[in-house]
């Protein structure tokens, strides 16, 4: 296994120290090519961030697994095309590919964020407890399966979990519906 | 299956291809599935932009914890802004004359030429010792493109150091010096991975084009433009239409 395999078999695995050596091993690199395009470091960083945030979830979803380029190459694509839309510079172009570029514009939610309920639901999701909160995360976001999040979180039986998620669901739902 | 497994496992992909069409026609017929996956789907991005500011709140303590690091910088007198300012006019006024006088080849360059990252040896403070490798990169992240220039050329001759010749490329055209960097870049081996031969082409040719030396350029444009799948690809591609 190479080093690229193996980071992002860390990143998989959610790995902190690694998504902190990624992020600041490029970070220099990124600012010095972006500068050519904005001043804005805020906006500079912003895009970068948004780009390794990118990375960590398709590591983790699995979506990444074969990546032709190195991580760097993958972040460098990324970030520009994130830069270049917050900059509304759509017509400079990038080395992604329109597949890519769709499913980048699809989740990134820019719509949902303004959403009421979308809102009010991010808001009662840090009141669940620790355990409802693992199993939404990692089904919804890790897009783990059920029988994958049965041998992450040890539960011995999917019929178990199965309902707990579904609790979880509830009084989630209850307590939207309680303000 | 109940109304809650079914779309567990409709967004769990795990459906057969049967199911799912009998799942997405059961969507069309009965509204109340569809409002069930409408949830779960908020859901799912309620979790998912929780999850993601969380994420950036890590960054932004990493970002924190390194300007802890480094020392804090000294107070920025205000005669020091207006000094500044009056500067940037001069420049502003500069760049301008500068693009007006500028000839085709220039300015395809300059519409083109991005400075290539640095992705031999990403620079991470204290991680690593000091070499000749990590002082040119380093160099180069910092925009320092002489020195990085003259360390680069110093390591071209290492065994795998076909890397070498190419970032001092890179630092010949930063410095407005193409008739040093296609020398560089023509150094390059045809099996060079990162960066590959393709990409070292593609700078060469740029090279080129701020010579002002179209047909030149525009031949090893036709290289770049016919390697399938290359990221510069379509970008060659472009350039040429632009050419004809």
């Amino acid at each position: 296994m190479d080093v690229k395999e193996k980071q992002l078999e860390l990143l998989k695995a959610g790995d902190r120290e690694t998504l902190k050596q990624i992020y600041l091993s490029h970070k220099k690199g990124f600012r010095l090519f972006a500068k050519r395009y904005t001043s804005d470091d805020d906006l500079i960083d912003n895009a970068y961030q948004d780009a390794i945030i990118v990375l960590a979830e398709n590591a983790q979803k699995g979506k990444i697994q074969t990546l032709n380029s190195s991580i760097g190459t993958y972040l460098y694509s990324v970030g520009k095309f994130i830069l270049f839309k917050s900059l509304k510079k759509n017509h400079l172009t990038s080395e992604l590919t329109e597949e890519v570029k769709e499913e980048l514009i699809s989740e990134s939610f820019e719509e949902e964020t303004k959403d009421e309920m979308i809102l009010r639901l991010r808001q009662k999701l840090e009141n669940l407890g620790p355990k409802c909160r693992e199993i939404l995360r990692l089904f919804y976001y890790q897009a783990k399966s059920l029988d994958e999040i049965c041998q992450i979180m040890g539960y011995d039986s999917k019929e178990v979990l199965k309902s707990t998620k579904s609790r979880c669901l509830k009084s989630l739902k209850d307590t939207l519906n309680q303000t | 299956m109940d109304q809650e497994e079914l779309i567990n496992a409709y967004l769990e992909g795990t459906l057969s291809p049967e199911d799912q069409e009998l799942f997405e026609k059961l969507l069309e017929e009965q509204p109340e599935y569809k409002k069930l996956l409408e949830e779960h789907k908020k859901v799912k991005i309620a979790v998912t932009l929780q999850e993601r500011n969380d994420l950036k709140a890590i960054l932004k303590e990493i970002d924190q914890e390194e300007k802890d690091r480094q020392k804090p910088s000294s107070p920025v007198k205000s005669w020091l802004f207006s000094g500044i300012a009056a500067c940037l006019i001069v420049i502003t006024g500069f760049f301008l004359w500068i693009n007006l006088s500028m000839n085709p080849g220039e300015k395809l360059f300059k519409s083109y030429y991005e400075t290539y990252p640095n992705l031999v040896a990403p620079t991470v403070r204290g991680d690593q010792e000091s070499t000749l490798k990590s002082d040119a990169f380093l160099a180069f992240d910092n925009g320092d493109f002489e020195n990085a220039a003259s360390l680069f050329d110093r390591l071209q001759n290492e065994a795998g150091g076909d890397y070498a010749a190419f970032y001092s490329g890179i630092c010949q055209l930063e410095l407005g010096r193409p008739e040093k960097a296609i020398p560089l870049f023509q150094k390059v081996n045809e099996n060079a991975s990162q960066p590959d031969k393709i990409t070292a082409i593609w700078f060469e040719a740029l090279g080129y084009f701020l010579l002002n030396k179209l047909p030149e350029g525009k031949s090893l444009m036709t290289k770049v433009a016919a390697s399938p799948g290359h990221p510069l690809q379509n970008r060659a591609q472009e350039i040429l239409e632009k050419l004809k």
